[in-house]
């Protein structure tokens, strides 16, 4: 019965182990989809730089604090911190509620390389089906790129259009929100189609990560976004049109005007008969 | 020199009783029509009140009448620039309850009530709505001083009146008044014939009557604003402006106005006074303290050889001119001069003149005994019942002197009478009052005369209107002697 028992701990203590171990690659690739937005493992720097290798050119600690909150590293004068943060456009890298452990993870899981995780074939066909789409260029999909932003159609599952937040200035017209960046010239700001698509995959920003945690993006829906923020970056060689400030003016001007007008019709307004205290007096008595 | 005639009046305040006997006349022959019946073209207030309109008098409400800016004279309603905002949206026209709602009785009602144990009445009826309303205010809602919180007490003319000698005024044991008659001024001036965009407003050349042209007329109702008076009315109805017209057709014939004719107490006399037009532009935008002077200036003297020539050439009738010799108004005005126009400061040179009442204190209360046997028959002038400020800003642009000097005149005739007629008055007392107004007895016994013993023909001196004149301008009298009196006024028209 005893060593019953034993076998019974000894295997239970090693599928315990074993299970640890696979959460803990799982995890690491789970945190890392937030970092995808702006980061690839071995694709080339886009918005922020390329983290292979990243481990061994940085220590640990300086990771860690970078990672939970790169504003205060920058903040505190940290030479190299400063540096990424210059090189990389001043772009701020959103503060991570991540403890330690889950940043280490997600070394891990860098230090791992993109590699190893088996292909799944229908992922691998939607892949090469958007890489097609980018290279094309199609005007149809830069239409339907500028008809989903603006919200002329509904994104498939449901999520909000760009411009309720955004705007995007698209033949001398923008009529976006100015809640949130103006991405007239994304594309260049956030270095090509694969910035733009991790920011819409998995947003950094947490109004618009809460927006779209139920209605993801659909990857092709994605790629016809990004096509159209390119066109219109290609169209505006300036920073952000802001055609807008002239009928802001004019705005104001005949906002005053109106204004104007309507006091002076106040103030000309047709008196109260002379008479009337004494007839307000006199109904108030005979009643 | 331009010398033109003038219809004028003048009301003697002493004489009226208040018994708006004129004010009915006047409505029974032109404004018992529908969208007229709130018109009083005559109408007699109670001094102090407020009138009719309500404040009429305070033009910070109605903006009527001619304001002096730098040399020149504007209108308050109607400059070029002002005067077409308002063209569409005039903020300061009087509206109904300002004047009143007017209103009748359902008489069918009482009359054709059955038998029943209650006493039948008849509602009052709006006369605009035909809906049975509660009456709230009428024309002289404040006569005989009645509602006095509410319009005695607010009457414009009392400012610059002291506060204690206000208060006195309206002092149950001390409390006075006295009626104050008014109708259309017939302007040298008229505010009403300036502020009309239409040109409907004119006045009339042969005697200065001002007319408002019903064709013309469309209803901008500048003048209902324009006139100072008030006496320019709107006519709902027909949306035509109406305003008294001196009945004109009764002085074409020679009779006195209706008002004037059915006055109980004889208190208004007609005349004409001749003018030169030249001045006018000069003596109305004259120094508030010149006012009264100027306008006087302006009439000229019907007995000069001179003025005589330049009115013959000016076309004005031998009649005319003789009639104006024997204007009652004349010796009121210019030779007597205790006749003055109500509210000389609007600037529109009224036609009409009033002698001031006297108001003379006759007795006091002492002892709670009325006591009317005084050492002096009359009290001071000085003493006047109401303040002599309250007078001057009725009469005199708020010149006291002017009302002072009239009233002694008026009080030296009564001791003048006194004295020949019951012979107690002290020689000294009567000297003084002589010397002091320039009056002489002959003087005084004239004015005695006119005031209180002429009859019709010497009340009203109305100049023959030479409508054939009038005709010849226009086609031959024969012609018109041809065709009037018989037939259609508006021919038939023939289709085929």
């Amino acid at each position: 019965m005893k060593q019953k028992m034993n076998i019974l701990a000894l295997t239970s203590f090693l599928l315990t182990g074993l299970l640890i171990q696979q959460v803990t690659a799982q995890d690491g690739a789970a945190l890392y989809k937030t970092c995808a937005a702006c980061h690839t493992i071995g694709g080339g720097k886009t918005v922020g730089p390329d983290l292979k290798g990243i481990t061994k050119r940085r220590t640990n600690d300086w990771l860690v604090q970078f990672i939970q909150s790169s504003g205060k590293l920058i903040k505190s004068g940290d030479p190299d911190a400063v540096a990424v943060f210059k090189q990389f456009n001043n772009i701020p890298m959103p503060d991570n509620a991540l403890t330690v452990d889950q940043v280490n993870k997600i070394l891990a899981h860098i230090d791992g390389g993109a590699g190893g995780a088996a292909i799944d074939p229908k992922q691998a066909a939607l892949q090469h089906k958007v890489d097609s789409m980018l290279k094309t260029n199609s005007p149809l999909d830069i239409l339907a790129g500028k008809e989903l932003f603006n919200g002329e159609r509904r994104l498939e599952n449901g999520g909000a259009s760009c411009t309720s937040c955004h705007n995007a200035t698209y033949n001398n017209s923008g009529k976006g929100g100015i809640l949130a960046k103006d991405l007239t010239k994304a594309y260049s700001r956030l270095g090509g189609f694969a910035g733009i698509k991790g920011i819409i995959a998995s947003a950094p920003f947490p109004s618009m990560l809460a927006t779209y945690k139920n209605h993801p993006v659909t990857e092709i829906e994605n790629a016809q976004i990004q096509l159209f923020l390119k066109s219109a970056d290609e169209q505006n060689p300036a920073q952000p049109v802001v055609a807008k400030t002239w009928f802001l003016h004019a705005a104001m001007v005949v906002g005053l005007v109106i204004l104007l007008a309507i006091t002076g019709l106040w103030f000309r307004r047709k008196r109260l008969s002379v008479n009337h205290a004494i007839l307000k007096r006199q109904e108030k008595y005979s009643k | 020199m331009d010398i033109r005639s003038q219809i004028a009046m003048v009301f003697h305040l002493d004489k009226c009783i208040g018994c708006h006997t004129c004010s009915i006349a006047c409505k029974n022959i032109w404004t018992d029509r529908k969208g007229a019946e709130y018109m009083w073209w005559n109408n007699v207030e109670t001094k102090p009140g407020t009138g009719y309109p309500t404040k009429w008098e305070d033009q910070k409400i109605y903006k009527g009448g001619w304001v002096k800016n730098g040399d020149k004279l504007e209108l308050r309603v109607a400059g070029k620039p002002t005067g077409l905002t308002r063209l569409y949206h005039n903020p300061d026209m009087p509206v109904m309850d300002d004047y009143y709602e007017p209103w009748t009785y359902d008489y069918d009602h009482l009359f054709e009530a059955p038998a029943g144990s209650d006493q039948p009445t008849a509602r009052t009826i709006s006369l605009v709505t035909g809906e049975p309303i509660d009456v709230k205010g009428g024309p002289n809602w404040d006569d005989d001083l009645s509602g006095t919180p509410d319009y005695g007490r607010n009457d414009i003319n009392l400012r610059n009146v002291g506060a204690e000698d206000q208060e006195a005024m309206f002092q149950l044991e001390r409390m006075t008044m006295h009626y104050l008659p008014r109708m259309c001024n017939h302007c040298l001036n008229p505010a009403c014939v300036a502020a009309c965009p239409s040109g409907a407003v004119y006045k009339r050349g042969e005697d200065g009557v001002v007319l408002i042209s019903q064709e013309k007329c469309r209803a901008w109702r500048l003048c209902v604003t324009a006139c100072p008076y008030k006496k320019s009315y709107y006519n709902w109805s027909s949306g035509k402006s109406e305003k008294c017209l001196l009945c004109y057709p009764r002085l074409e014939t020679g009779q006195a106005p209706a008002c004037m004719h059915s006055c109980v107490g004889r208190i208004r006399y007609l005349g004409v006074l001749l003018y030169d037009a030249d001045k006018i532009k000069e003596f109305a935008s004259c120094p508030e303290n010149e006012l009264i002077d100027r306008q006087l200036d302006i009439y000229l003297n019907p007995f000069s050889e001179k003025v005589i020539r330049d009115a013959k050439k000016n076309g004005i009738a031998d009649s005319t001119i003789e009639a104006a010799q024997k204007s009652p108004v004349y010796k009121f005005v210019k030779e007597w001069k205790i006749a003055l126009p109500l509210h000389a400061e609007f600037r529109t040179m009224p036609s009409l003149f009033y002698v001031p009442p006297m108001l003379p204190v006759m007795g006091k209360m002492e002892n709670g005994v009325y006591e009317s046997t005084t050492t002096n028959l009359w009290g001071k002038i000085e003493e006047s019942r109401l303040p002599l400020q309250y007078l001057a800003n009725l009469f005199s642009a708020g010149n006291q002197d002017k009302i002072k000097e009239v009233l002694k005149k008026l009080m030296t005739v009564r001791y003048h009478r006194r004295q020949v007629t019951v012979n107690d008055i002290e020689g000294s007392l009567l000297d003084a009052a002589f010397e002091s107004t320039g009056l002489t007895p002959d003087v005084a016994d004239a004015i005695y005369r006119l005031t209180s013993l002429v009859k019709y023909d010497e009340r009203f001196v109305i100049p023959a209107a030479h409508r054939e004149e009038a005709i010849e301008m226009i086609e031959s009298t024969d012609d018109r002697k041809g065709n009037t009196g018989f037939g259609e006024k508006k021919g038939t028209r023939r289709v085929f």
